[in-house]
């Protein structure tokens, strides 16, 4: 008989008795996701390193308070998120969002021509700063919600606010960016 | 989803980001179990410390009597019997430290870490290090019935602190020629001495049975739901 997968509840319930393989493995698939969202918040890199295992840190000392029915990555998320914000407020230099190289780029399923991958990467580019030209409330749900692919539920709670907040930023957001393109 | 949403959706996996660190690795040694920290058990605490410093003049007095009823001494460990046991949660499968390989630990403590011969088909699912005093190591054979041997430097002051209930049978016996002490049938709950000095409530209400010995300078603690004679056999397997 095929045993069920352990659940996340089953892995932090596990990582408290001191079992260091269920705490990896309630994290590892995370890691990436946990990263980029403290680098989007602080816009460096040392300081996005500093705050995800901060959070971490805080994360595994909190497993006591995780709930059972609560999924593990936005639990996760906002423990980073604000670790992040409090790092922020204190950071100096803030680094802009670049896009890779085209060569490195994963989107695009044929082979484009010079020309058009030229237009395309413009536009990208020009989307980009766009985004980046948004008010930080606006940017940082948009970062989270698309660049990130968070569920508007995710982003609430990443951002530490209600749903509607998230919704109503999101439109303003975009109304904003097709005027501004 | 309309085009605008659609083409910012599609620039988030171009985005550069920086290369995401080893994080876990990074905090491994932040990692430590925290101990919990329990109001009802602190007069205890004062009280069991207390009577190791004191030993058997305050066991003797009809005074203390009414809290400790014996006293056992064990290289680095003590054993109280209590007319009453804090309140404390059942946890079977928990031990103090910080989880790592069996080859950090051993690296990291200044005593040669016994194991067992044989644990018949289980297998070691955790090594954790509390790095206090001379280390102090706990290994976790899974699964069930869990085995715990936890074990330590001898130190002049107990590291180890016991609680036993009345009803608790605590029994001198020998392993393998070495003193140990078989405490079974009841409830106990143990307490870990902290860096500082004091006795932190890293408590633990023990439901199963436990063998304590001494081998040369290190006291060990095998802590499993095995009958006395079981635990002797596979306690006699340690080296």
């Amino acid at each position: 008989m095929a045993s069920r997968p352990p659940t996340d509840f089953d892995l932090v319930e596990r990582a408290r008795h001191g079992e260091a393989e269920a705490f990896a493995l309630l994290v590892r698939p995370h890691e990436d996701i946990a990263f980029r969202t403290a680098y989007l918040i602080t816009r460096n890199a040392a300081d996005a390193e500093d705050v995800a295992q901060d959070a971490l840190v805080k994360a595994y000392r909190a497993l006591g308070r995780f709930r059972r029915d609560a999924p593990f990555r936005p639990w996760l998320l906002a423990i980073v998120a604000n670790e992040a914000r409090n790092r922020r407020r204190a950071a100096g230099r803030r680094e802009g969002l670049a896009l890779r190289a085209a060569g490195d780029a994963s989107s695009g399923d044929a082979a484009p021509s010079p020309e058009g991958a030229a237009v395309a990467a413009a536009e990208r580019r020009q989307l980009l700063d766009a985004v980046e030209r948004l008010p930080d409330d606006q940017r940082l749900a948009v970062a989270c919600r698309y660049l990130l692919e968070l569920s508007e539920q995710e982003t609430a709670h990443v951002l530490g606010v209600p749903a509607g907040t998230v919704k109503s930023r999101l439109s303003r957001a975009l109304d904003r960016l097709r005027e501004d393109l | 989803m309309n085009e605008l949403e659609t083409r910012l959706r599609t620039l988030g996996p171009d985005v550069d980001y920086p290369e995401t660190p080893d994080l876990l690795a990074a905090v491994e040694d932040r990692l430590a179990v925290r101990p919990r920290r329990r109001r009802g058990l602190r007069l205890a605490v004062a009280l069991a410390v207390l009577a190791a410093s004191l030993g058997a003049v305050l066991a003797a007095s009809p005074g203390a009597r009414s809290a400790f009823l014996e006293l056992f001494h064990l290289s680095g460990a003590t054993i109280a019997r209590v007319d009453a046991l804090p309140r404390a949660e059942a946890l079977p499968d928990w031990a103090p430290g910080i989880p790592m390989p069996l080859a950090d630990a051993q690296r990291r403590v200044g005593f040669r870490i016994r194991l067992p011969h044989t644990t018949g088909d289980k297998q070691v699912r955790n090594v954790l290090l509390d790095e206090q005093g001379g280390g102090v190591v706990s290994v976790v054979w899974c699964c069930k019935p869990t085995l715990v041997l936890t074990q330590f430097a001898g130190a002049a002051v107990p590291y180890l602190q016991k609680l036993a209930s009345p009803e608790t049978a605590i029994q001198a016996v020998e392993v393998d020629g070495k003193p140990g002490y078989w405490i079974a049938d009841g409830p106990h709950v143990v307490l870990f001495r902290a860096q500082d000095g004091s006795f932190h409530d890293y408590e633990l209400r023990v439901a199963g049975n436990v063998l304590l010995w001494v081998d040369g300078d290190v006291t060990l603690r095998l802590e499993g739901q095995l009958t006395r004679d079981e635990a002797i056999e596979l306690a006699s397997a340690v080296r």
